[in-house]
Formats: structure tokens, sequence, C-alpha cells
């Protein structure tokens, strides 16, 4: 008896596990190993991997599509983040207070986060369309010309960031909300009593007692900004040109259209570690300005 | 126990009892969602997909004794209950054999069940399941230029006997352009059987270039009449006649898709067999594009200036949007593939300009002239089928939707699929049966192709045009540069063939520009 008591803990874990195991950690390795052989699944004159050590890596050094992807990647992320940030607090607070027709106000700011990301960028993409677009008809209404938006090298990555900032806004909102609403009233209280501004509340207290939470918000959304992809296959297709081929789309095509999995594999533990150590500054940043305050 | 505990025990008990009773429901509600939903599924599974258009699908009488011989009795039906599979590209080529499937269960009482996906998802759904070993199909929709490297990883199985066995029922060989015959072979034997020929046309707007006063205006601003260009067009009278009509926001001089690489390819390739007379690649595998200088250059820059004269958005256009402006009457001229433009042309209720269209030859010179064409489809049994019953059905079903007696009703009717002929014979059906279709030229083109030359990285090709073509249209990247680091992706994407010593056998020719060579005019036409 007390033998199945010790193991039946484990009895519960196992199933998790194991799937866990199957569907997370073993691709993961198989990732980890493959990138240092050249692969090519279509390539029907070597169909066994070849061992090319860092092969792969020294070829992604200079591989400017690559670090193209990238820089427009970390552009999109430094772009949508902040926005999605600064809104995303400018309507938290707001909805702080008690407004008339709150709760509608909830249920419609949550509907564009209940869409998939494939239907935004669908929709976006009609939306944005150059000549049928309802865009274009309103802007027309005050005198502004029809914009190419999405079909624009230029103003394709600020479109794709606009679609981002319209879905996330929300997510950022209600986490941030509930951050505001967790924080004790009473220091609120007597700084004002003491005659502090709002303005001074809100740097002095309400940041500093919201620091955790404004780095969840920041990380998870610097990760998933980086990791878009749904949108720009639907609303880009990653063109024109290249404007928003991202690192996502990069890896994709490489993966799934060349079919060079050792490569791809590559591209793919580079970009984890970048995303890691971008994480890792994130963290000590709030960390050294915790300590300094 | 005190009257207030005695409250406390009967308000917790009636808690408890109120979470049972909640969490019973919740249980039952939940097992009877996932039972029914299993129902549902399993039920779903055994019904055959539904045809692509909302009627059922029918052939004329006539047409479907044509295709198969009537059926004796009931019991005598070859294939009775044999269930087979096919995956091909939606649109025309999937939704075409989707409208045999009625005719193949009526006549040999086999069950086609039909995957239609997007020719990017079909890309690599057909590949990752062949190299797995996995996949369920039992023939397949191929572009002919993937039918060598599906050869080399044996997804494909050889029908020459099937095809010598046949041969009196079958359209003989000299029915299809020789580039068809050709990319449906491999090694000497062949893999699938032509199925149509898939290519880049030209269309003008012909209330337009009839316009007496249009020309008129026409010949007063060029020194040439308009006829001219409905003659023969070349590349220097395209860009004056889209320039001429393009007058936005109400008509555009010129509309064609441009999104995806595979539209972006054809489109420059005509171009680039225009300007330069040669084809991508050489006899032993090197690409022409870092060779041909100035030429090269001008076949990428004459389509970049052409996109002046595109609806605005035109980067992000893919085939259907394309296609509505013009349908809409709101381009002069459109390029763009057949299978997916052609019975569109044809239909009045989508066709605003109906009647109003011509088919010309397509523009050429100053060097070349080619249509482009990437020797579509065709249809190959996959080596998963092993049964001889299982093959002789796929070859029965081949037979059946690639019957030239069939081939106007693919276009002509609505349940056909849309799917243009791949023979001559095909063609002449069609011309008689639609004298007014727009389309006197195209058995002619079919002769007239150049095409793009296959490997085993159709796939690095789509990528490598991505990355390097597309960014050169939209102007992030200069015509030369794009143009080297092409030609080193080719030799890159060539070397296993390199390596191997082998040679280019397969026929690329671009036929010459009869007329004077007026590069220089053209390029200084573009601004070059």
């Amino acid at each position: 008896m007390a033998v199945l008591e010790k193991y039946t803990k484990w009895l519960f874990f196992a199933p998790g596990f194991v799937v866990f195991l199957v569907v997370i950690i073993a691709p993961l390795v198989f990732s980890y190993v493959i990138m240092f052989f050249r692969w090519n699944l279509f390539d029907p004159f070597q169909k066994n991997p070849v061992f090319v050590g860092l092969g792969n890596f020294v070829e992604l050094s200079t591989d400017l599509q690559f670090w193209g992807a990238w820089y427009r990647t970390v552009l999109f992320a430094a772009v949508v983040v902040p926005t999605e940030f600064v809104l995303g607090f400018v309507l938290a607070l707001s909805l702080k207070r008690d407004l008339r027709g709150e709760r509608v106000i909830k249920t419609l700011l949550l509907l564009p986060l209940a869409m998939a990301p494939i239907t935004v960028g669908a929709l976006w993409r009609v939306m944005y369309s150059p000549m049928f677009g309802v865009i274009n008809y309103f802007l027309g209404f005050l005198g502004i010309p029809p914009q190419a938006w999405a079909a624009s090298t230029q103003q394709a990555l600020i479109s794709t960031a606009i679609v981002d900032i319209w879905q996330w806004t929300p997510f950022v909102t209600v986490v941030l909300l509930a951050g505001l609403v967790s924080i004790p009233s009473e220091p609120l209280e007597a700084a004002i009593v003491d005659g502090a501004s709002s303005a001074q509340v809100f740097r002095h207290l309400v940041l500093p007692m919201m620091r955790n939470v404004i780095l969840i918000i920041v990380i998870l959304r610097v990760m998933d900004a980086i990791k878009v992809y749904d949108i720009l296959y639907t609303l880009t297709y990653g063109g024109p040109g290249n404007a928003t081929t991202f690192i996502t789309y990069r890896i994709s095509l490489d993966a799934f259209k060349s079919w060079h999995i050792g490569l791809a594999s590559a591209e793919s533990f580079v970009s984890a570690m970048i995303v890691a150590a971008l994480t890792l500054v994130f963290i000590r940043l709030i960390s050294e300005r915790r300590v300094a305050g | 126990m005190t009257a207030e505990e005695k409250k406390e025990t009967a308000q917790e008990k009636k808690k408890s009892q109120g979470r049972r009773t909640f969490l019973k429901y919740a249980a039952g509600a939940v097992v009877v969602a996932a039972v029914g939903g299993a129902a549902y599924y399993a039920g779903m599974s055994s019904v055959p997909p539904p045809v692509s258009r909302t009627e059922t699908v029918t052939m004329s009488e006539t047409v479907a004794s044509t295709v198969a011989p009537p059926v004796t009795s009931p019991a005598a039906k070859q294939f009775e209950g044999m269930k087979l599979s096919f995956i091909g590209q939606s649109g025309p080529p999937a939704d075409s054999v989707q409208a045999f499937a009625s005719v193949l269960k009526d006549k040999y009482g086999m069950d086609i069940t039909v995957e239609s996906v997007p020719w990017e998802v079909w890309w690599s759904k057909l590949t990752t399941e062949l190299i797995s070993g996995a996949a369920a199909y039992d023939f397949v929709y191929v572009d002919g230029a993937m039918v060598p490297p599906l050869v080399e990883l044996n997804a494909l199985q050889p029908i020459d006997d099937l095809v010598e066995r046949d041969k009196a029922e079958i359209p003989s060989l000299d029915q299809f352009s020789s580039l068809m015959v050709d990319y449906t072979t491999y090694g000497g034997k062949r893999y699938s059987w032509p199925y149509t020929s898939n290519f880049n046309e030209l269309w003008v707007r012909k209330d337009l270039v009839e316009d007496p006063k249009e020309q008129d205006n026409f010949e007063k601003q060029y020194g040439y009449p308009l006829s001219d260009f409905v003659k023969q067009p070349d590349w220097l009278k395209f860009n004056d006649v889209i320039k001429f009509f393009h007058r936005p926001p109400d008509l555009y001089g010129y509309t064609q898709p441009m999104v995806w690489p595979q539209l972006t390819i054809p489109s420059w390739h005509t171009r680039w067999y225009a300007c330069t007379g040669k084809p991508e690649v050489d006899e032993k595998y090197d690409p022409w594009w870092d060779r041909m200088g100035k030429y090269g250059i001008l076949s990428v820059e004459l389509l970049k200036y052409q996109l002046k004269f595109m609806p605005p958005g035109v980067l992000n256009m893919d085939n259907p949007d394309a296609a509505a402006v013009f349908l809409q009457g709101k381009a002069a001229v459109m390029t763009g593939w057949d299978s997916f433009c052609l019975f569109q042309l044809m239909d009045p209720s989508v066709n605003k300009v109906y009647g109003k269209v011509l088919h010309l030859p397509p523009p050429g010179g100053p060097k070349g002239w080619a249509v482009y064409t990437n020797i579509g489809h065709s249809l190959g049994i996959t080596t998963i089928v092993k049964d001889p019953q299982r093959r002789e059905a796929c070859w029965t079903a081949i037979k059946t939707i690639t019957n030239p007696e069939t081939e106007p009703w693919r276009v002509l009717d609505p349940h056909g699929g849309g799917q243009p002929p791949a023979t001559k014979r095909g063609w002449e059906l069609l011309m008689q049966q639609r004298p007014d279709a727009p389309i006197q030229h195209i058995s002619e083109y079919l002769t007239h192709s150049a095409s793009v030359a296959y490997g085993p990285f159709v796939g690095d090709m789509i990528t490598a045009f991505q990355g390097i073509m597309a960014p050169a249209f939209a102007g992030q990247m200069t015509a030369d540069a794009a143009l080297k680091a092409l030609a080193q992706a080719y030799r890159k994407m060539y070397k296993p063939y390199t390596d191997k010593g082998m040679v280019n056998t397969h026929g690329l020719n671009v036929p010459p520009w009869p007329g004077e060579d007026f590069t220089d005019k053209l390029a200084k036409q573009i601004g070059m």
C-alpha cells in the first residue's frame, strides 16, 4: 500500500510527461542534432544526411538573406512592442476607472484576440486592398489618395505592424489591467495625501509596483513579435519583395520549400539564442533598475 | 451540535450537493459532446468530398459514352468498390479530376477521393508524404518539372507498359507539344501522362484597340497604327499600348498577378527569353543569368517599368485579384496563366467585358520569342500503388480524365473544372464549339513554348526567386546584383547534377525573334 502510494503520483505524472517528451523534447533534440548535418530531404543524389560540423553556421554567418530577415524582425518588434505597451497601458488605466458600458467595452476589446491570426491576416488583406479595400475608401472621404499599404515595400512593414498592434494590444491591456487592479490602494492614497501629483504617483509608485507584470508582458510580446508568421502568410506572403520576410518566414522557406532541414535547424537554433539573449537583457535591465531604485 | 453548527453543516451540505450536481451534469454534457463529435466525424469520413460546384456533376451522355463505353450490366463494373485517392493543386487541376469522379463511379465503380490543396501546400504535402513513404495517394498531379526528382526518390513508377498496351485508345504523342512529351519522361521512361499545358497568355481589350477614335489618337501619338500591335505584339509596342491606355483610376494599362514567386517567375521568364534569346541554363546546367549583360538587365528593368502601368497594390496581387481587375473592365491588357483565367474570360456571368477580349500572340523581341509554360500538369501513378488491379484502376482514371473528346467539356461546362486542353484535338474541338472564344492561337503556342529546367530543387528555385528576384522587381536590389545572386544560387542548386557530369538534354531552345533587334530602342523607351 505504501509502495502504491509512493508511485501513484508518478503514475498521474507519467502520461503528461511522455507527451511532453515526445512532442516537445524529442523534436527539439532532433533539431539540435541535425543542425550539424547537411540534409536536403528532396535531394535524390544525397538521400542521407552528411555531417558538416559547424558548416551550416559558417554558411549562415555570411547569409545576407538570413540576417536581413533578422533585421526586419527586430525592426518589427521594436515598433509593435512599445506601441502595444503604451496603448495597452492607456487603455488599462482608462478601464480601471468605473466607466459606463465597461463590460461592453471589455468584450469588444477582446474580439481581435479571439480571432485566429490567419483569419486576421486574411481580413486585413481585404481591408488593405488598394483598389477595393475599405480603408482606402474611407481615406478618400478625407481627401487622402489611395495607399498601397501591404503592397508597398515602404509601407508593408508598418501595415503588418498595425495588424499586430490591433490584435495584441487587448492582450497587453488585459494583463496590465490585472496588474493595476492588484496594486494595494493604501500607498497610493498615502502619497496623494502627502501631496504627490498623479504623475508622481504613477511614476514612483505604480510603475515600480507593476515591474514584474511589465517585465512578463514585454518579454511575452517580444517573443511573439519575433515568432510572427500567420499574419505574414496571409497578408503579404513575405513580400512585396522581401519587405516582410521576417525570420520565421525565412526559416519556413528553407525548411518546407527547399527542404534544407539541416540549415533550417541551424537557423532556428541561432534565432532561439538571439531571443534568449534579448530576454536576459530585459531581465537584467529591470533587475538593475530595481537594485538602483 | 448547536443550532448554529447544525445550520452551518446543512449549508455546507447544500453547497457540496450543489457542486456535485453541477459536476455530474457538466461531466454528462462533456461525454455527450465527445460521443456526438466522434459520431459526427466518423460519419463525415465516409461521406465523399463535396464537388467544387453546388450542383451534381453530370456529363452529357454523348460525351460520357465517348469517355467510357456504357456498362452492359451493373455487375460488370470493373473496379467496383475500389477507393482511389488523388492529390492535386486546387483550382482547375484538382477540380477537373473531381469533375470526373462521378463518371468513373458510374462507369467503373471506383470511388475517387480528391484532395484539393493550394500549390504551396500541395508541393509540401506531396513531397513530405512521398519522401516519408506514408503517402496515401494512388495517383497524383505532377508539375512536369518535378518528374525527375520524384523519380529519383522512387516516388513514381513508369507507365510505358500501359501506354504501349493501350496506344490505340490514347492520343498519339504528336498531339502534345514536344516539351510536354519530354517533361513527362525521365531516363528514357515515361512516368506521367500529359494533362494540360498551362502557360502564360496575353489578353487585350478588343473594344479599346478596335475603337476608331483610340486608333486615331494612338497613331498620332506613336506614329504607327494600333493594328500593328494586334498583328504581332512586341515589347516595344506593348509598352506604348499600356502607357496609352493607362488612365487611372478608371482604367489601368496592364494587370497581372505578382505576389507569389511562381507567378513572378513566368512573368519575368517570358521577358528574359525575349530580351536575351536564351533559356535559363545551358547544356552543362550553367545558368545564363549573369552572362547576358545588358540584355539580362533589360529583362528585369522591363518588368519594373511595366509595374508603373499596373493597378496599385499589384505586388500583392494573386491570380484572382489581377483577373478581377481585368474582368471588371479596369485594365486594357492582362497576362496570366491560362488555367486560371481562360474559362473566367469565357463566362459572361463573371466577365464584365465578355466578347470584348482578344487573345493575341505573346509579345516577343528583341532577341527571342517564347511563351512561358511550366509544362504543367501531368498525372502520374505513385509507387505506393503496388497492387496490379489498383494500378490498372489508376490508369483507367487517367485515360478517362485526359481523353481529348472531353477536353472542351472541361473548359466549357461549369462543372468541368476549367482545365484547358492539352491535345491539338482538344483545342480543335474547343474552337469548334466556341468559335467566339479568343483562343485561336493557343495550340500554336504549345510548340512555341519554353519552360523552366527541372531538378531536385524546385523549392530552391522558388526560394531564390522570393529572396532575390522579387526584391529586384520591388526596387530593393539592382538588376545586376540580382542576376548575379540568382546565378550563384542556381550553380549551387545544380551542383548535384554537374558533380555527376550530367548533361541537360531537355529542349529549352528559345525561338529567335524574326523581326528587328530593337534592344537599344527598348532600353531607351524604359529609361535604362
